[in-house]
């Protein structure tokens, strides 16, 4: 059999974004004002088609698993996670379309930056070790510092940008670390070839338990840069300022598909390397516990919707983190399911909401304070109500897909004998739950405020966003998953 | 397919109302579809088969095949009357708002909430059960977040909060109980014995999650504010028909799945129950405000078919079955009353009120026989489920039985002096032409009226069908294993043998 096509194949969503990318930045030098206007549909077309491919290849029989040498895996899981990134990607594109034009920036670098971002997960998540991680890894945040700090002239928007990039190098380097470390000691980039050396290889190895240290120690510091990347606390820091500064449709982005990203590969670290019994069960558990309840207790002090959506994202990260933690133990698919359904389920509810914000805020998001959007739903009843789903499904409700996110996880602590864990984890929802419905509750207060003006009405594109979300919201809890 | 058409119809129709182009139409709709609810849940009726203990009309599909989830439905003699008392209160509490909304959002909540208490009281999957459990929640926030008083903000959380704090410990128990057992299948669970020190913190979980709701004093935090803000009919589904969910949880759930944990907790929940029903009574002499009175009743009320439920033999445990019932029938009543007497009056104030029962002797009629009900008049619905309880509680603790007697004397206190202030003396000072009810209050109180004499003259007609249930899915699990205590296991039987005769000659 010929390898390169297969390889061509397989990875077809990822030449769609990369060519999807270099093709933006073309347009608007050829065509000028006519690219630049038509930026957003080219980019959604090139995402639909890496949808596409992705969605054909979870219906082929058999995946094509390790490419190029091993550096690349295509799997279920894999395509799963391209495919969530490419959702995250879409959705962004949708609702940054009418936000740039109504903030008068409309240019194409953002799309490409957007293309060469998603471009960068899919290379992230489809790694298969750790310097292909490392290059999907960088290619991502250097594309999304930029996007970050899009709106340069605006203070909030820079400042977020240089805290952004300055912890995301930071982190980079405790990364590199973690791979020197594990490479000096066993010699292998690869991930199946290094699990194979912690189980086998390092046993036979005199002075064993001396080498194991470095193993912890390589551990530790890939949890470390990649903690700072999904913002675990303590290395949560940036993240509350970075969402809350950015472009609200480009704080989605980052909050879902960047953090979708970085965790996949989170997860398939720990769920097929270092998935025997070690320190970090109890290390991401503490991670968990922390960041779960910081981000929460801080999110219940916020009176700023943005705001409290910054710290509440910190708190999801928390619950991803339960689900890696107890991920020893369990089959690497059960934890991978569990993790990917997850961040499907946040990426919509989450994408969604920062949508919201984009449009209910109103030029330069001026009000995003709870008490500006006070009585929305009498005067937009559609818009109100996709708030309120968006917000149940954060809060973890049933029937919406935020529940079934939680269930699979807590499931996950529960049966790996992490039942203290899962009740700090329902405990944190409990108290994300009083925000939650705090801020869903003051779409039906009554006030004698006169009607905001200047709420633009929904365009098809952002109309076709929301439904996306609310319907994703309500219903991914019942569609068969791919594996 | 019965039992998943009375789900499925009112989510649809809860799906239909709120895209229906046209407003107006949408309340006959709403109507429409619970009547055909209605209609089609007789079948549940007539279709029993009384001989049988299991679930009946069972259906099952995949939900979440890679975890064993099914979409499995079933009812029992326990559950079917409660599923009849929803899809019967349901037409009612529509028909009841015709005169104050005219918004779609509210009959599309209503029959959301119709769906959900049905799915919960119909689920034998316990995921399935959670689904539905929790999804009663979205309806119940907007009925009371959107229609609310002026408190509802402050009442929404409070309750919704309230009520999740115990259903998520309910989930991570449940997590528990479905990990040990590898299956979702109440059927198998029920089977499964769990060990002693699991059986504890398993029965606390799921109790914290039923008690809250039914509730037990003193986790009734929630119920005044959201009982008085929330509009009428939603106060009916919350008092009628959501409170009752809990105490069928305990019955389900809590009692057979740890009846070791249940057995040690009895005596301690049995004087929460008393506590409650006491406090509730007192609490609602000294009220101001009517409806805060009959939402203190109610409490008051829902105290006693703890007591019943936790006395452990099937006297009691039919007591506080029928107990629900009559206590869904009379408060829905008496709620759907109070919304049409703060339509007319515009407050809940008792001082707003006085000598109504020459203006409106219709009106006036109807709450004095619903009270009658909710006192225990002999031959009304309120009698025979007390004294069932009090008779099997009487066996098992007499200091208790004799104190909650109390709770009756204050009972027919309040109601009756909430029945003179507002219907009796001079009429209140603020004149305003009052009129009686209309055709279709009037239309909507009869099928009450009717059921709780009912209820009250032949009990037997509700008791027989949940009998063989009761005994089977409860009493059965709560004795101890055969092999070990041949003995005790006979006094028990001697004892529910003994028992049932005077079950059925109440």
């Amino acid at each position: 059999m010929n390898a390169l096509p297969l390889e061509l194949t397989a990875l077809a969503p990822l030449w769609f974004v990369v060519a999807g990318a270099l093709t933006l930045l073309l347009l608007e030098v050829l065509f000028h004002e006519a690219g630049r206007r038509a930026a957003p549909l080219a980019t959604l077309t090139f995402l639909l088609l890496a949808l596409g491919s992705d969605f054909r290849l979870l219906s082929l029989q058999g995946m094509p698993g390790a490419l190029f040498q091993g550096s690349v895996v295509i799997d279920l899981y894999s395509v799963t996670l391209q495919a969530i990134c490419a959702l995250s990607a879409s959705l962004t594109v949708l609702f940054s379309s009418s936000y740039l034009k109504r903030e008068k920036a409309v240019t194409g670098e953002y799309y490409a930056l957007i293309l060469l971002a998603t471009a960068g997960m899919m290379v992230l998540v489809s790694a298969g070790e750790f310097l292909t991680l490392f290059v999907g890894l960088e290619l991502m945040s250097i594309a999304g510092y930029i996007l970050a700090g899009y709106f340069r002239n605006k203070e909030r928007s820079a400042e977020a940008a240089l805290k952004y990039f300055l912890t995301g190098v930071f982190s980079s380097a405790f990364l590199l670390y973690g791979i020197a470390v594990l490479y000096g000691v066993s010699g292998t980039t690869h991930f199946s070839e290094l699990r194979l050396f912690i189980e086998k290889g390092l046993p036979a190895l005199p002075g064993a338990a001396s080498q194991m240290v470095f193993i912890y120690l390589g551990a530790a510091l890939l949890v470390v840069g990649l903690g700072f990347k999904v913002a675990l606390a303590p290395f949560h820091g940036w993240a509350p300022d970075v969402y809350d500064g950015a472009a609200a449709p480009v704080s989605g982005f980052l909050s879902t598909g960047v953090k979708a990203a970085a965790f996949g590969i989170f997860a398939r670290l720990f769920a097929e390397v270092f998935s025997m019994p070690g320190p970090w069960v109890a290390a991401l558990a503490t991670l968990a516990v922390l960041t779960m309840t910081l981000g929460n207790l801080s999110a219940l002090a916020q009176t700023n919707l943005k705001r409290m959506l910054a710290y509440s994202s910190v708190a999801h990260a928390g619950y991803v983190a339960v689900g890696l933690a107890a991920a020893t133990g369990s089959p690497a698919d059960v934890v991978e399911r569990a993790v990917a359904f997850y961040l499907l389920a946040y990426t919509l509810m989450t994408a969604g909401v920062f949508g919201w914000i984009a449009w209910a805020s109103g030029e330069g998001e001026k009000n995003s304070n709870f008490s500006d959007y006070q009585g929305l739903a009498y005067r937009h009843p559609g818009m109100g109500l996709a708030l309120a789903v968006f917000l149940f499904s954060l809060a973890g409700m049933t029937p919406m897909a935020g529940f079934f996110g939680k269930y699979f996880l807590f499931k996950l602590a529960v049966d790996n004998g992490l039942v203290w864990l899962a009740v700090v984890a329902v405990l944190n929802s409990f108290v994300s739950a009083y925000y939650y419905l705090r801020a869903a509750m003051q779409l039906y207060v009554r006030t004698d405020k006169e009607a905001k003006a200047g709420l633009k009405p929904i365009s098809w594109g952002l109309f076709t966003a929301f439904f996306i979300c609310v319907l994703g919201s309500l219903i991914a809890g019942f569609l068969k998953f791919p594996f | 397919m019965i039992l998943s058409l009375l789900i499925g119809l009112p989510l649809a129709g809860a799906l239909l109302v709120s895209l229906f182009p046209w407003e107006k139409t949408t309340k006959a709709l709403s109507f429409l579809v619970s009547l055909v609810v209605f209609i089609f849940s007789l079948g549940l009726y007539t279709q029993f088969d009384l001989s049988n203990a299991g679930f009946q009309f069972k259906e099952q599909y995949d939900l979440v095949p890679a975890l064993g989830i099914h979409y499995a439905v079933g009812i029992d003699g326990i559950s079917l009357w409660l599923v009849l008392l929803t899809t019967f209160l349901v037409p009612l509490v529509l028909l009841g708002g015709f005169g104050s909304f005219a918004q779609r959002g509210y009959y599309a909540s209503i029959l959301l909430m119709e769906a959900a208490v049905v799915g919960a009281l119909a689920s034998t999957d316990l995921f399935l059960f959670y689904l539905f459990w929790e999804l009663m929640l979205i309806p119940a926030f907007f009925l009371i977040g959107l229609w609310g008083g002026e408190n509802k903000v402050k009442a929404t959380i409070r309750f919704i909060l309230y009520t999740m704090f115990g259903s998520l410990l309910m989930l991570v128990a449940l997590l528990y109980v479905t990990h040990e057992v590898k299956s979702f299948d109440y059927v198998k669970i029920a089977d499964h014995i769990f060990a002693d020190d699991a059986q504890f913190w398993c029965f606390l979980a799921f109790g914290l999650a039923f008690f809250i709701k039914v509730p037990l004093f003193p986790l009734h935090g929630w119920l005044p504010e959201a009982y008085t803000e929330a509009p009428a009919g939603g106060t009916v589904l919350l008092s009628a028909i959501m409170v009752k969910l809990g105490a069928y949880g305990l019955l389900r759930f809590c009692i057979p799945l740890f009846p070791v944990a249940a057995k040690a907790f009895a005596p301690w929940i049995m004087i929460l129950a008393v506590a409650g029903l006491l406090h509730g009574a007192l609490m609602a002499t000294l009220q101001t405000n009517f409806k805060k009175v009959l939402a203190y009743s109610s409490l008051s009320h829902m105290g006693l078919i703890v007591l019943g439920l936790f006395t452990f033999s099937l006297t009691g445990l039919q007591g506080g079955m029928l107990q629900m019932i009559s206590h869904g029938a009379y408060m829905a009543g008496l709620f759907l009353l109070a919304g049409m007497m703060v339509e007319r009056r515009g407050s809940y104030e008792m001082s707003d009120f006085g000598g109504w029962a020459r203006q409106t002797p219709v009106l006036a009629t109807a709450f004095l026989w619903l009270m009658a009900a909710a006192v225990g008049l002999p031959g009304f619905a309120g009698f025979v489920g007390e004294i069932l309880v009090l008779v099997s509680a009487y066996q098992v603790n007499a200091v208790l039985a004799l104190i909650s007697i109390l709770g009756f004397i204050f009972s027919a206190w309040y109601l009756f002096n909430l029945y003179g202030k507002i219907f009796l003396g001079p009429v209140s000072a603020k004149k305003k032409t009052i009129v009686d009810l209309n055709a279709r209050e009037i239309l909507l109180l009869l099928p009450l009226l009717v059921i709780v004499v009912f209820i009250g003259l032949s009990p037997n007609f509700f008791l027989r069908p949940m009998e063989k249930s009761l005994q089977a899915n409860v009493i059965e699990k709560l004795k101890p294993a055969p092999a070990m205590t041949d003995f005790a296991a006979d006094q028990l039987r001697l004892q529910a043998d003994a028992d049932k005769e005077k079950g059925k000659h109440p």
